[in-house]
């Protein structure tokens, strides 16, 4: 690993505020860490939140038991959607585009201020729909919402607060590649896993910006200024936002994945081609998988169902299949190199249990 | 972490080749089974669907029921009509919160257009045991041609959430 000497500053003349980690031997920006930090709090925060939420439902849909009444069983429900399915999730997210844009890149954070914006504007937007849920029975909507179920302003004034602050985020993990990049932190192109957080970056951008299409129409629509809103249009545009907010996760997933391979076994990528060709695929293909869930909705061809349903061909899985060949095969030859070559799955069991790393990378 | 090599665009190797071929030929497969299972299945999701307003389609749900219903009989305490229309003819079912109206009676082995439309949210059509779904929504009419296939009672439950009464929306559909 090409670490720079620990003495040397982030940006001449200005005094060095980082740490190297002991693990990795990364060097963490101490701004970047606080972040980082803030960032996964809040998500295991909404995490906890979702978590009670589902343990209350599932001892209500347990029929022996039945816990909730209708109101508090559905109230849950929609605060376990969005705190899982949106607040959770992203949190996290961002959380992995901070440290993928500065430690992974050895530079430092080059838009902290703004970051923080975007952070505080997700908080604020995270416990608002949290409060409205819990403490206004109009807004008993579930976490789709589907208009013209109408919920009180305030709810879909916190999923726009919090995704123009996941936007913010996201931009300044652009701004961090731009400026790692002309700072020289690193030579030629993106290292792989950051080329995956990018693809989720990128992935990001389109989900929230749907996102916001179908939203903001509906907060005008609640505030009575819009008049009618179409069920089918709201469906098309939520669920642009709804079903990729889990591809994101997704790419993040498999970026990470290769991270951890190679902090842990040690991988080199077979072939970078290969796994950047898979990422690409999720890029373009992945979020028409959006449309299975209008898959019996009225006014669309079998036409536009199969080609949206399947991915186009299923290329995005074709993605998938191929993050599953190159991970597993380049910690084999990554195993075997290192002299696990005892049968043919020797490779796949040295450090287990050990290594609390190993465990988690074979987790995915 | 480690920054590729200068040129890292490589051809791919013999195993990565092979792999990508077999999930490739996979991914035709599994698109070619679409289009061949709509053609050659006996069941598939209508597309037929028409503009309608709640006031314009409760009108036609209500000269409907009047044109040829034939008893009646009582949902969750509250009595509804159960209307049977001759073979071929156009069927209507309307959805409101929280109620399928009215009870259809169909004759089996014949075929139907089955009108679906919502009166004010929007209303999942599930059609128990056989598990028949569509998604119903205010302002569309969905139209279904459906041939009934066997002779019953079969429970229409709503699968979307369609506020607080939501899991007491039911309805029925008999066929003889």
């Amino acid at each position: 690993m090409a670490a720079l000497a620990p003495t040397t500053p982030w940006i001449k003349g200005a005094k060095a505020d980082y740490r190297v980690c002991g693990v990795t031997t990364l060097k963490v920006d101490m701004q970047t860490e606080r972040l980082i930090i803030a960032n996964a709090v809040m998500a295991v925060v909404c995490l906890v939140l979702g978590g009670i939420a589902a343990l209350l439902i599932a001892l209500t849909r347990w029929q022996a038991i039945h816990l909730l009444d209708a109101t508090w069983f559905y109230r849950l429900l929609t605060l376990h959607g969005v705190d899982m399915l949106v607040a959770w999730i992203v949190f996290f997210e961002m959380a992995g585009l901070h440290f993928g844009s500065t430690a992974l890149l050895n530079a430092r954070h080059a838009a902290p201020k703004l970051a923080w914006s975007g952070f505080i504007l997700m908080a604020v937007g995270g416990l608002m729909a949290n409060f409205v849920i819990l403490f206004d029975p109009k807004s008993i909507v579930t976490f789709t919402a589907y208009v013209p179920l109408k919920a009180h302003p305030l709810f879909y004034l916190s999923y726009i607060l919090f995704a123009v602050g996941a936007l913010i985020t996201v931009i300044t993990f652009f701004i961090n590649l731009v400026v790692a990049k002309r700072e020289k932190r690193f030579e030629g192109s993106l290292p792989l896993a950051v080329f995956g957080l990018m693809t989720a970056a990128i992935l990001a951008v389109y989900t929230l910006l749907e996102g916001a299409a179908a939203i903001v129409p509906a907060f005008f629509w609640s505030l009575g200024i819009l008049p009618d809103y179409d069920p089918g249009i709201y469906r098309n545009f939520f669920w642009g936002f709804g079903h990729p907010a889990q591809q994101v996760n997704l790419a993040a997933m498999v970026a990470i994945w290769y991270m951890l391979a190679q902090m842990t076994v040690g991988i080199r990528p077979l072939n970078e081609k290969f796994s950047r060709l898979a990422f690409i695929l999720y890029l373009f293909f992945i979020n028409l998988g959006s449309a299975h869930h209008l898959l019996v909705d009225p006014g669309l061809s079998f036409a536009w169902k199969a080609v949206n349903t399947s991915y186009a061909m299923y290329l995005a899985v074709l993605g998938s299949m191929m993050h599953a060949f190159s991970i597993p095969a380049a910690m084999e030859v990554a195993q075997r190199a290192k002299g696990h070559t005892k049968g043919l799955f020797g490779w796949s069991r040295n450090d287990r249990g050990t290594n609390p790393a190993s465990a988690l990378l074979s987790c995915p | 972490m480690l920054a590729p090599e200068k040129t890292w665009w490589k051809p791919m190797g013999r195993m990565e080749k092979t792999w990508l071929t077999v999930a490739f030929v996979w991914c035709v497969f599994l698109t070619l089974m679409m289009p061949l299972w709509y053609f050659m299945g006996k069941q598939n999701v209508p597309a037929e669907t028409y503009k309608t307003t709640p006031s314009q389609f409760n009108e036609t749900v209500n000269a409907f029921v009047e044109q040829y219903k034939v008893g009646e009989d009582t949902i969750n305490g509250v009595t509804l009509p159960v209307v049977e229309a001759p073979p071929g003819s156009d069927v209507y079912l309307r959805a409101s919160t929280w109620q399928w109206y009215p009870i259809l009676q169909f004759k089996k082995g014949e075929t139907y257009r089955l009108h679906i439309s919502s009166m004010d949210l929007q209303h999942g059509f599930s059609l128990q045991p056989v598990n028949i779904n569509l998604q119903v929504l205010p302002g569309y009419d969905y139209v279904a041609t459906i041939i009934p296939t066997s002779t019953g009672e079969f429970t229409i439950v709503c699968n979307e959430f369609c506020s607080l009464g939501h899991h007491t929306m039911i309805g029925k559909i008999i066929v003889k």
